[in-house]
């Protein structure tokens, strides 16, 4: 049973406040927080390992963890919070200010994002946009005759790390009582990731790869101005926001590793991302009409710039002799983003919401006939024009919730949705959701929650573009294009038998049909259900565990003929995550102490069938798993000193029949980087100290 | 699944439910403008407050905070010193609760639960407004108090946010009376939205996903809690703008668009966490596959006669390592003259 009180604050109240000393109130003035500082142990290397924790090297490495903060009686303060010093992922947050009046605030972060450091390439990759082959390279027509490919490669990293400076400040009461906000922050992503080339052939069959070790140098800026006003019934936020890319490497060439087919020059080239910008200017707020009823609304207008200096059609002399039509692209592209709410509560039981909302971008980049040299050594003879998709996203909701007593509340939605898209197969699709959800809460001890919905996707016909070189097969259906019908359903309950003991269970399903899509994605659906316990034994002993079980499943049919389909596969993958954590505390011993554990495992299948040779042999189960044992203890040496400790082991095992086995040169027309799966198990074992003042 | 039948039948009323209920909402509008003038307001308000109640309304602690740290010190079961310790404990910022009624300007009145506590013990937080997962006091009446200040803050989106519409309490996930609010750092965030969010909780487990397990990366660097306007309370408006704040090597525009990354990542990548690499929903051979099939190589069965022992292993390039991306790598999409194919 839930109350209302009625809270009547008139200003005698403040008055008699005036009078209230509060000398029992502990006003902080001063510093005050704690520093860590430790040393810890890691096994093994483990490059994937190191994926986020930046522990990616056998060996010691430093702990050191601070919390800090300072106020005044003036209100001034700074906090300063700082994590993992020792390692690659690193970070730190500062602000400061005036509280009330102005703060500013400055963060510093690194998020490393490790690949593989079992790589291998004949490459000398230094980072340059030129990839070069070792001296004595003998090129051979497929990579088993490649006479000096083993002899020369190398091991290389793959992965990024980001870093990331943020810088802002904001300034409060302004002479209508507005804020005024300012931001700015710049990443940078550096790094080596691989990708793929084709080199040669008449065609995709006789085509040949070379996965590059390619750099990463990326810089992004963003900045962010706003002004925001607030008053019991407006509120009002209006700004600017930029973003701005840029690349360090316009474009890749690399030696061409095969036997030379038409090239003179042995070299091929790629463009990489371009340089881009976005300027945005949005508007926002909320009116309370009364106090039953309430609008708000965003609304959005920018446009992306894209203005890279054009590559030949190809680096070869030999091929693409035209001139380009321009020299670089112009690209802009329109975007406008409007939502409006209208947000009602005509009864205290009874609550409507509707919402309009509008997302548009129109690419206004002009369109051109392009010549295409498919590949630096092969000449397509068919032209073709550069594509502009554009897209207006339009959609209506409506929700209603009613309390129909203390216990239960039930809760309707209808949404209706009009996509209409430019230069695809369906230009024109409709969507309808309809959801119902029912709420009940007994008492704090036991609620439930559970949802229905049906969805359709209906689409104008659906056509293949005439404008592609390789048309598609006229049966296949663009999953996000296709008519669909959706059905949903999930559930939550909580319950709390015990004072000291918390259940929990979720369940979601979903299933989604494409009843019209004789080829491509015809079926998906997904089914999940969690357990979640927590049990307090003791007012200093708690035991929590939590099981995941998941299952993915899609069905797809194919057509190695381009005709009727001739292959099926039904697409499975089945996750299972088990938690359980133990943990003792204890306000009157200095003792306190833990043990985590995380199993997770993952099963991916494929049943493939088909009625021709290629078709009816599945390829093997790929697997993953993850474990970790975690121990740790805190002890309280005095009030302000404590000493912690920790050992951890976590595995990881995975088996892909994409990269196990396939060295550099298992493929005679694919000349790879030869990486497995990065198994890995390592102990990491810390000792530190925190001091607090 | 429901009949075919049935869904027909669910088609066809679907325009009239939506056009009932939108005439509801403009009704329940009208109904807001027309009849909620200040005077039935507060004859609506005084009719909720019971005799009891309305005694209490106005009976604030003679005291102020020394009244409730007289029992909620550090020994107490509800301990609120550390509040010192944050923001809403300054009492020199004229906007904080200690800069008016103390304790009272979020619990409102106090002297009955003061004055009842000492006569009847410590159990007796419905006199007063008590915030939390378990208390007597409606989430509504929780979170009202706290708009009364940070209507800004929360308030232009907070209303019909998923959130607001689950009846989720600000202090479910805020705490106010410790000295660090674990939803406010940015390596423990997780542990707070897990509580509700478990299918996001087991994702990042999976084989890729966002650095969020170790803490490098908090749920609200693509979400706002407090509600937006964007599907699922994304930062930004769209899908695609929340991404490109950490990705904007894939915004473009660019000569040789690829459609659906223009439209939205979604639609290929799993933005909490994938059992592929990548993010990617399915396997990247198997996806390219369920909207690419042209004559040729793309419409190729994956088949494991294309693995090293395979009868077939010439076709080995189209489905290990990159697979479909050993050649068509530019998958975002392409600025060079000849990258029609995503091939350079």
């Amino acid at each position: 049973m839930q109350t209302t009180v009625s809270v009547a604050v008139d200003q005698s109240a403040h008055y008699v406040a005036k009078h209230w000393k509060c000398k029992w109130c502990d006003y902080q003035e001063g510093r005050w927080g704690g520093v860590e500082l430790g040393i810890g142990y890691v096994s093994d290397d483990a490059y994937r390992f190191g994926r986020e924790t930046g522990l990616d090297d056998k060996g010691f490495y430093l702990i050191g963890n601070a919390n800090t903060h300072y106020q005044d009686e003036a209100a001034n303060f700074w906090d300063l919070r700082v994590r993992n010093i020792g390692t690659d992922s690193r970070w730190l947050s500062a602000e400061g200010g005036q509280q009330g009046s102005y703060k500013f605030w400055l963060g510093y972060s690194e998020i490393p994002y490790f690949l593989t450091d079992t790589a291998r390439s004949p490459y000398l990759a230094d980072g340059s946009e030129s990839l070069v082959l070792p001296t004595d390279w003998v090129p051979g027509n497929t990579t088993d005759v490649m006479q000096a490919l083993r002899s020369s490669l190398q091991t290389l990293q793959l992965g990024s790390e980001r870093t990331s400076y943020t810088l802002g400040t904001t300034l409060y009461s302004g002479y209508f009582g507005e804020t005024y906000s300012l931001k700015f922050n710049r990443d940078y992503k550096n790094g080596m990731k691989a990708i793929g080339v084709a080199y040669g052939g008449s065609d995709a069959f006789t085509s040949l790869s070379v996965l590059l070790p390619t750099p990463i140098d990326y810089m992004t800026d963003q900045l962010e101005f706003d002004v925001a006003y607030s008053s019991p019934t407006w509120q009002i936020r209006m700004g600017y926001y930029g973003s701005f890319f840029k690349n360090g490497n316009g474009a890749l060439s690399w030696q061409n590793p095969y036997a030379d087919l038409q090239s003179n020059t042995g070299l091929g080239r790629r463009a990489l991302v371009p340089d881009n910008e976005f300027h945005q200017l949005y508007f926002s707020g909320g009116y309370q009409f009364s106090s039953t009823m309430r609008v708000t609304w965003y609304s959005a207008a920018g446009v992306m710039l894209q203005d890279e200096n054009f590559l030949p059609y190809t680096i070869n002399p030999m091929l693409g002799g035209n001139a380009l039509p321009a020299k670089s692209l112009q690209g802009k592209a329109r975007t406008w983003t409007f939502n409006v709410n209208l947000f009602s509560r005509p009864r205290p039981t009874l609550t409507w919401k509707v919402n309009y909302a509008h997302n548009e971008q129109n690419n206004k980049t002009d369109r051109t006939i392009w010549d295409s040299v498919v590949t630096d050594a092969l000449q397509s003879l068919v032209q073709r024009q550069n594509p502009r998709y554009s897209f207006r996203n339009r959609s209506a909701k409506a929700t209603m919730r009613h309390r129909l007593d203390n216990n239960n509340k039930i809760m309707v939605g209808v949404d209706y949705g009009v996509n209409e898209r430019d230069n695809q197969s369906v230009e024109k699709i409709k969507k309808r959701n309809v959801w119902v959800k029912w709420k009940y809460k007994l008492n704090t001890t036991f609620d439930a929650a559970v949802k229905l919905a049906k969805a359709q996707r209906d689409g104008d016909n659906y056509r293949p573009l005439s404008e592609i070189i390789e048309p598609e097969n006229r049966l296949l259906r663009k999953y996000n294009l296709a008519d669909k019908e959706g059905d949903a359903f999930s559930a939550v309950l909580s319950y709390r038998p015990l004072n000291r003991l918390n259940l929990g269970l979720n369940i979601n399903y979903s299933d989604d049909d494409y009843a019209d899509s004789l080829l491509g994605l015809s079926h998906a659906d997904y089914y999940s259900y969690s357990l979640d316990a927590i049990c307090t034994l003791t007012k200093s002993f708690s035991f929590s565990v939590f099981y995941t079980w998941e299952r993915y499943t899609s069905k797809q049919a194919g057509s190695q003929i381009f005709s009727n389909p001739d292959w099926f596969s039904k697409n499975q993958d089945k996750i299972y995550i088990l938690g359980v954590g133990v943990k003792h505390t204890s306000a009157r011993q200095p003792i306190e102490w833990g043990i985590d554990y995380l199993y997770s495992s993952a099963i991916e299948k494929q049943v493939l069938s088909g009625d021709i040779q290629l078709t009816n042999e599945s390829l093997p189960e790929a697997n993953n798993s993850l474990q970790r044992l975690q121990l740790y203890a805190n002890y309280q040496l005095r009030e302000s000193l404590r000493i912690k400790l920790s050992a951890a082991y976590e595995k990881y095992v995975e088996d892909d029949y994409s990269v196990d086995g396939i060295e550099v040169d298992t493929y005679s027309q694919l000349l790879s980087l030869g990486y497995g799966a990065n198994d890995y198990g390592v102990y990491v074992v810390s000792a530190s100290i925190r001091y607090g003042f | 699944m429901l009949s075919r039948d049935l869904h027909v039948i669910t088609v066809m009323l679907y325009p009239l439910m939506f056009s009932l209920i939108f005439l509801l909402s403009i009704c329940s509008v009208a109904f807001s403008i027309a009849l909620m003038s200040p005077i039935v307001l507060a004859v609506q308000n005084a009719s909720s407050v019971s005799p009891v109640q309305a005694e209490y309304a106005i009976s604030y602690t003679e005291k102020g905070a020394d009244t409730c740290i007289k029992c909620h010190d550090e020994d107490n079961e509800v301990p609120i010193l550390p509040i010192f310790k944050t923001k809403h404990g300054r009492g020199a910022d004229r906007n904080t609760p200690f800069a008016a009624l103390q304790c009272e300007s979020c619990h409102g009145p106090g002297a009955a639960h003061a004055k009842q506590a000492r006569k009847e013990g410590a159990k007796l937080s419905g006199s007063i407004i008590h915030f939390g997962v378990d208390s007597v006091t409606s989430v509504e009446q929780q979170n009202k108090q706290c708009l009364s200040c940070h209507e800004n803050a929360a308030g232009a989106g907070w209303f019909g946010s998923q959130h607001e519409s689950n009846d989720v309490a600000c202090a479910r996930c805020h705490q106010t009376h410790v000295a660090e609010d674990t939803v406010l750092v940015k390596d423990k965030q997780k542990t707070v939205c897990f509580t509700c969010h478990k299918r996001q909780r087991a994702d990042i487990y999976k084989r890729s996903s966002h650095p969020l397990r170790f803490g490098s990366m908090a749920c609200t660097a693509c979400h706002d809690a407090h509600g937006s306007f964007a599907p699922s309370a994304l930062i930004k408006a769209t899908v695609n703008e929340t991404c490109y704040t950490c990705h904007a090597e894939k915004r473009g525009p660019v000569l040789w668009p690829h459609a659906p990354v223009v439209e939205d990542c979604t639609l290929c990548h799993q933005a909490h966490g994938s059992n592929h690499a990548a993010l990617l929903l399915h396997r990247a051979v198997f996806l390219c596959k369920q909207c690419h099939s042209p004559q040729g190589h793309p419409s190729l069965a994956p088949s494991q006669t294309a693995l090293p022992d395979g009868t077939f292993r010439a076709f080995g390039k189209f489905l290990v390592g990159k697979n479909c991306l050993n050649c068509h790598s530019a998958i975002h999409g392409s600025n060079h003259p000849s990258g029609v194919k995503f091939l350079r």
